[in-house]
């Protein structure tokens, strides 16, 4: 039997980003459960990669990392503008991302930033999932439908004919 | 009142049934006066225990189940209810629609307590005459009620000239009429739009409780699939114009507010020419009205086409016009097995209508067979992994539900059943059943198929499915009934004849 955290995961990010210039495009890292998956130079509309689900963690992390900037002269940034896991497009559960920026000293900001998918600092912003993720994904998106009244389908039942069929006939 | 049009459990209660409403409109257009009543939906209202539900539902719809004594004085009840009812409209006909072989227990006992006390006509019709599958040459219901003068009439095929002609009392030998030689309806945009008046109001467990019609577009299939019997029951693929449907549809939601439709027939896209004037027209009345997109909602069947077929375009507007919900028979997810079960599409066909169901917001039901003849354990591993590729559709709504049946079961009037012995199906010699007919049946070119294969197999596919985030329908029901098969089949009773009891109620 396929078992789900077997099931690899592919990542899209869509991005937008600012051109290139004297400091050259945005530095930018991705990484899964704190492990780096990707690093690259923002001069892309998106990137994307594959993983294998960890069965021993009850959370998945994703981490989109903007670094490299010298706050005195540069202006650089990056903006997510779309997720997709195994092409399932996030929808609003993008904004469920916290960005975490590295303010400088001049500005008075808080550097905790639910829902903004922006990142003009260093900073990085992470999205925090349940495991089994595609399960997890699928009830934040809302989207199922549930079956009416007389079509149900319950575990008991399926447990139940499991035993008739493997171990009473 | 010339004609009282019945339906009698068991059906579903999730939006009005749509034949005898229909034919309440085409009495009307004839001249006649008719009236609907659901006494199907005037039982299972009025009963509020699952429990109690489930067990009046299934002694109408399992062959062999008895009935408790408290049930069974529910039931009392609710058939002199009935009676009364006939009685007070003193109709010179009375219809009933015999909807499946499962509504046959109802229109016998009801027929049996009303032949003593009701003197007008009794008319039977629809797919229920035949126990075996709607295109077995065996009429053996509607036969046995007419041989022992509890009804009048039986209609076979269509109900709509035959009914009329029955009202009319003219020449009431024409075909379909108390014989199985009917002619197929070629045109059906001549055929007047249901009449709703007498049921629209009352309480179907409509799901989101938004009232939703029933709409036939077509009759028969594009498609043989070797599995069904329907292209053997119609003859031909009729099918009305894309312009006659959105008028029926515009006409209900002017006459009703109804703005939820499910399409009854076996293929909303079987007429790329009538679904393309469908959206078009819907499309234009949304426009000239004000109307916003998706102002109405309609699904149905839905067969998978290729990218040459049906473009981006066609389910963009289409989705525009209001289009969800279609439930696709699939069968199954191995290309092989689907290629003997000429379904008519390849991997790359569904791949790309998944997508482009996705791009356009539309959702989906998978209807999957488990253990086909020719499905040997890769093809069933090969399923396996395509649910697995398409868990992504699964998790965000795109298929919002699947359907895993019982395993395959072969009826009358199929290619699998006509062409059994080529393909080297026979009954279980273990049983010692005679007929090729039901669950009960063994493939030669591969015998490790055998009913408990097949059986677990659909258990697995369950289990896996519910795993990946599967909306699986009905499949309490399906088990439960698949157990209840597997057992008597092991008894060898499964074939077994149906007796009525009729002293138990």
């Amino acid at each position: 039997m396929i078992k789900l955290h077997e099931i690899p995961i592919t990542v899209r990010i869509h991005l937008t980003h600012s051109q290139y210039n004297e400091s050259g495009w945005p530095l930018c890292e991705v990484s899964w459960n704190n492990n780096t998956v990707k690093r690259f130079e923002a001069n892309v509309d998106k990137i994307e990669f594959t993983i294998v689900q960890n069965p021993e963690l009850d959370k998945s992390i994703l981490q989109f990392h903007h670094y490299g900037i010298n706050h005195h002269r540069d202006d650089k940034w990056v903006e997510i503008q779309k997720i997709y896991i195994n092409n399932i497009d996030l929808r609003h559960i993008l904004w469920d991302g916290v960005q975490h920026a590295f303010i400088p000293p001049w500005d008075d900001l808080d550097p905790i930033m639910p829902g903004n998918l922006y990142l003009g600092y260093n900073g990085n912003i992470t999205w925090t999932f349940d495991n089994p993720i595609l399960l997890d994904i699928q009830k934040r998106l809302g989207r199922t439908v549930k079956t009416i009244h007389g079509q149900e389908t319950t575990e008991e039942v399926l447990e139940k004919t499991k035993k008739y069929f493997w171990n009473h006939v | 009142m010339d004609i009282l049009l019945l339906n009698v459990p068991s059906i579903s209660l999730v939006y009005p049934p749509a034949a005898p409403s229909l034919l309440k409109g085409v009495c009307e257009q004839a001249g006649f006066l008719a009236t609907v009543k659901d006494f199907n939906l005037t039982l299972f209202n009025n009963l509020h225990d699952a429990d109690q539900i489930n067990r009046i539902a299934n002694y109408f719809t399992i062959r062999s189940n008895n009935i408790t004594i408290e049930d069974q004085v529910i039931l009392d009840e609710w058939y002199k209810d009935c009676i009364a009812k006939v009685l007070e409209c003193q109709p010179k006909f009375l219809g009933i629609s015999v909807f499946t072989f499962e509504c046959q227990r109802a229109t016998e006992e009801l027929v049996e307590r009303l032949r003593p006390v009701y003197s007008g006509k009794i008319i039977v019709g629809g797919a229920g005459l035949s126990t075996t599958g709607i295109a077995s040459g065996k009429n053996d219901f509607g036969t046995r009620l007419k041989d022992q003068g509890l009804v009048d009439f039986f209609i076979r095929g269509e109900g709509e000239n035959a009914l009329v002609n029955i009202l009319r009392e003219e020449n009431n030998l024409i075909s379909g009429i108390n014989n199985d030689n009917y002619v197929q309806i070629t045109n059906l945009d001549g055929i007047a739009f249901p009449n709703y008046d007498d049921i629209i109001d009352l309480p179907y467990k409509y799901s989101n409780n938004i009232v939703q019609l029933p709409v036939t577009t077509s009759r028969g299939c594009v498609r043989a699939c070797t599995f069904c019997d329907i292209h053997a029951f119609w003859k031909k693929y009729t099918y009305r114009s894309g312009e006659s449907v959105a008028s029926e549809m515009i006409h209900h939601y002017e006459k009703y507010g109804v703005t939820h439709f499910f399409f009854t027939d076996s293929l909303i896209n079987g007429s790329l020419k009538s679904f393309r004037d469908l959206y078009t027209k819907i499309n234009e009345y949304y426009a000239e009205n004000n109307l916003g997109d998706r102002f109405f909602h309609w699904g149905g069947q839905w067969i998978v086409r290729t990218p040459n077929q049906l473009k981006p375009k066609d389910y963009q507007l289409a989705a525009k016009a209001g289009m969800n919900g279609l439930a696709m028979g699939i069968e199954s997810l191995s290309e092989s097995v689907r290629d003997h079960m000429k379904k008519g599409f390849s991997n790359s066909d569904l791949d790309y209508t998944l997508e482009q169901f996705r791009e356009n917001e539309l959702n989906c039901y998978f209807l999957i067979i488990a253990g086909y003849p020719t499905e040997t354990e890769d093809n069933f591993v090969e399923s396996l992994e395509m649910f697995t590729k398409y868990q992504g559709y699964a998790i965000d709504g795109t298929i919002f539900g699947v359907n895993l049946g019982g395993t395959l079961s072969i009826d009358e009037g199929t290619p699998l059943h006509q062409n059994g012995t080529a393909l080297g199906l026979e009954f279980s010699t273990e049983t010692g059943n005679e007929n090729l007919f039901g669950l009960d049946w063994i493939n030669e070119k591969n015998p490790s198929l055998t009913l408990l294969e097949r059986c677990k197999r659909r258990v697995l596919m369950q289990e896996l499915l519910m795993n990946l985030g599967y909306t699986v329908w009905n499949g309490d029901h399906q088990l439960t009934r698949l157990r209840e098969s597997y057992d008597k089949i092991a008894r060898n009773s499964y074939n077994r004849p149906y007796t009525p009891n009729t002293q138990s109620v």
